[in-house]
């Protein structure tokens, strides 16, 4: 069985988050575009426009002819290496170029697709992209996550699925192991449950969008969890417990409605 | 008389008021009226304040069952109810993606607010769209250990949730006796 939906009901930062979580290993399809995973890492990305072979190119690293011939050597021996890493490997290419081609070509492209308002999606567990298509290089779901709602300007379509302002935030892991920005770790520093969002934003001077759309970033990367109506603090157990025959004679009970 | 008490929460649509209805023996007592809002597009009728089931079973003794509103303006009821009860299941639609951060939300409600023995069932896996078990758990943030598959129409799928979450009572509280 496999996951669909849609991006407006199921956002893509929560989709990565899914998939980086879950270490899973697949392909997921965004109408015509696809990301490959392997073990919750984000490994290439086949876009529209995308043709890292072309770039290699356009940069003047080779000749159009001595790709074609790479590309035909790669292929005929059947090499198991991404068709990156052998690159690499065969001195082709540096490990700075390799980098700056899996930048370039995989994780910017997917930082702009956060800009989607709407698009069909699916994962396929244990599909993978063509080693022709790889780098060899992997990056965190998460970390792009972060960069790509950085990079975000147009919300709009991300609206209904911001924290409700009466909502607190607290933290979920311990200490961020991401690069926070100063506004960032601002908003984590509130992470305690004791302030709604909209007081932040009071307090801070800002409207509370703006915290909201903060407060989504640490959320969505996992760093804090939304707690609905700030400032409650935990409940007493309730007073009196069921006793041991209780527990037994309902199990027991239910147990014959069972069979 | 001795009362145990379950709350059963969950997003609009994750079969609460169902999962009450299967199971009581008594009439339900509902609080359903005409969702006027984008609820309507989900399901003509909605519970506003909560349901309430019961079973009895022995002498003197009774497992009461409360249903919460799914919609997030009536989200005050959760505090109201789960602040006498024993236990909870959190039903969610497992064919509504964008139910899956509202279940986490309620869940961290939940759990920063009261620590009781809980249980999530995963509902609609029937459908053709449902994503499976362990995906739904993923993406509620819940441990895989704590979900099971709940049909809210099936009387025996409903029994066996709770015999699942009294199971995990009665285990507490015998470790927290040792």
């Amino acid at each position: 069985m496999n996951i669909q939906g849609r991006l407006a009901d199921f956002s893509l930062a929560e989709l990565l988050r899914l998939l980086g979580e879950g270490q899973q290993t697949g392909l997921l399809q965004l109408d015509d575009i696809q990301l490959g995973f392997i073990k919750g890492q984000i490994v290439g990305a086949s876009l529209r426009v995308w043709d890292w072979h072309q770039s290699l190119v356009v940069q003047g690293w080779l000749r159009p002819e001595t790709l074609e011939r790479l590309r035909y050597l790669y292929c005929r021996q059947a090499i198991q290496q991404p068709f990156g890493q052998w690159l690499v490997t065969q001195g082709v290419l540096n490990d700075q170029q390799s980098r700056w081609l899996f930048t370039q070509q995989v994780v910017r492209p997917i930082c702009r697709l956060f800009a989607l308002p709407d698009a069909s999606f699916s994962f396929q567990p244990q599909k993978h992209l063509p080693r022709l298509v790889l780098t060899g290089l992997q990056a965190e779901p998460l970390a792009v996550v972060l960069a790509g709602l950085r990079a975000l300007r147009d919300w709009r379509h991300l609206l209904d699925k911001l924290p409700d302002p009466t909502s607190g935030l607290i933290s979920a892991s311990g200490r961020p192991r991401y690069h926070l920005n100063r506004q960032e770790w601002q908003l984590w520093e509130y992470s305690n449950g004791q302030m709604s969002l909209a007081e932040i934003a009071q307090k801070w001077g800002v409207p509370v969008l703006t915290v909201q759309k903060l407060a989504f970033r640490l959320l969505t990367v996992g760093i804090v969890a939304e707690l609905p109506h700030a400032h409650l603090t935990p409940l007493a157990a309730p007073v009196s417990t069921p006793n041991e025959g209780f527990f037994q004679q309902l199990l027991t009970f239910l147990q014959r409605n069972l069979s | 008389m001795a009362v145990m008490r379950i709350v059963v929460t969950g997003p609009i649509g994750s079969g609460k008021s169902t999962f009450v209805r299967t199971v009581s023996e008594i009439q339900p007592v509902d609080t359903d009226r005409y969702a006027t809002d984008e609820t309507a597009l989900i399901k003509p009728k909605t519970t506003v304040a909560l349901d309430f089931g019961r079973i009895t079973f022995g002498q003197q003794m009774s497992l009461h069952v409360y249903g919460t509103p799914g919609q997030e303006r009536f989200d005050f009821m959760w505090d109201i109810l789960i602040r006498y009860a024993h236990a909870y299941i959190l039903l969610i639609p497992g064919h509504q993606p964008s139910a899956f951060r509202k279940a986490r939300r309620i869940l961290t409600f939940m759990e920063q607010r009261v620590k009781l023995p809980y249980l999530v069932g995963v509902t609609h896996l029937d459908l053709s769209e449902a994503w499976p078990l362990s995906y739904v758990a993923l993406a509620a943030g819940v441990h895989p250990a704590l979900t099971l598959e709940v049909n809210a129409t099936r009387k025996e799928s409903v029994v066996a949730a709770l015999a699942a979450l009294v199971q995990r009572c009665y285990t507490q509280q015998a470790a927290s006796t040792v």
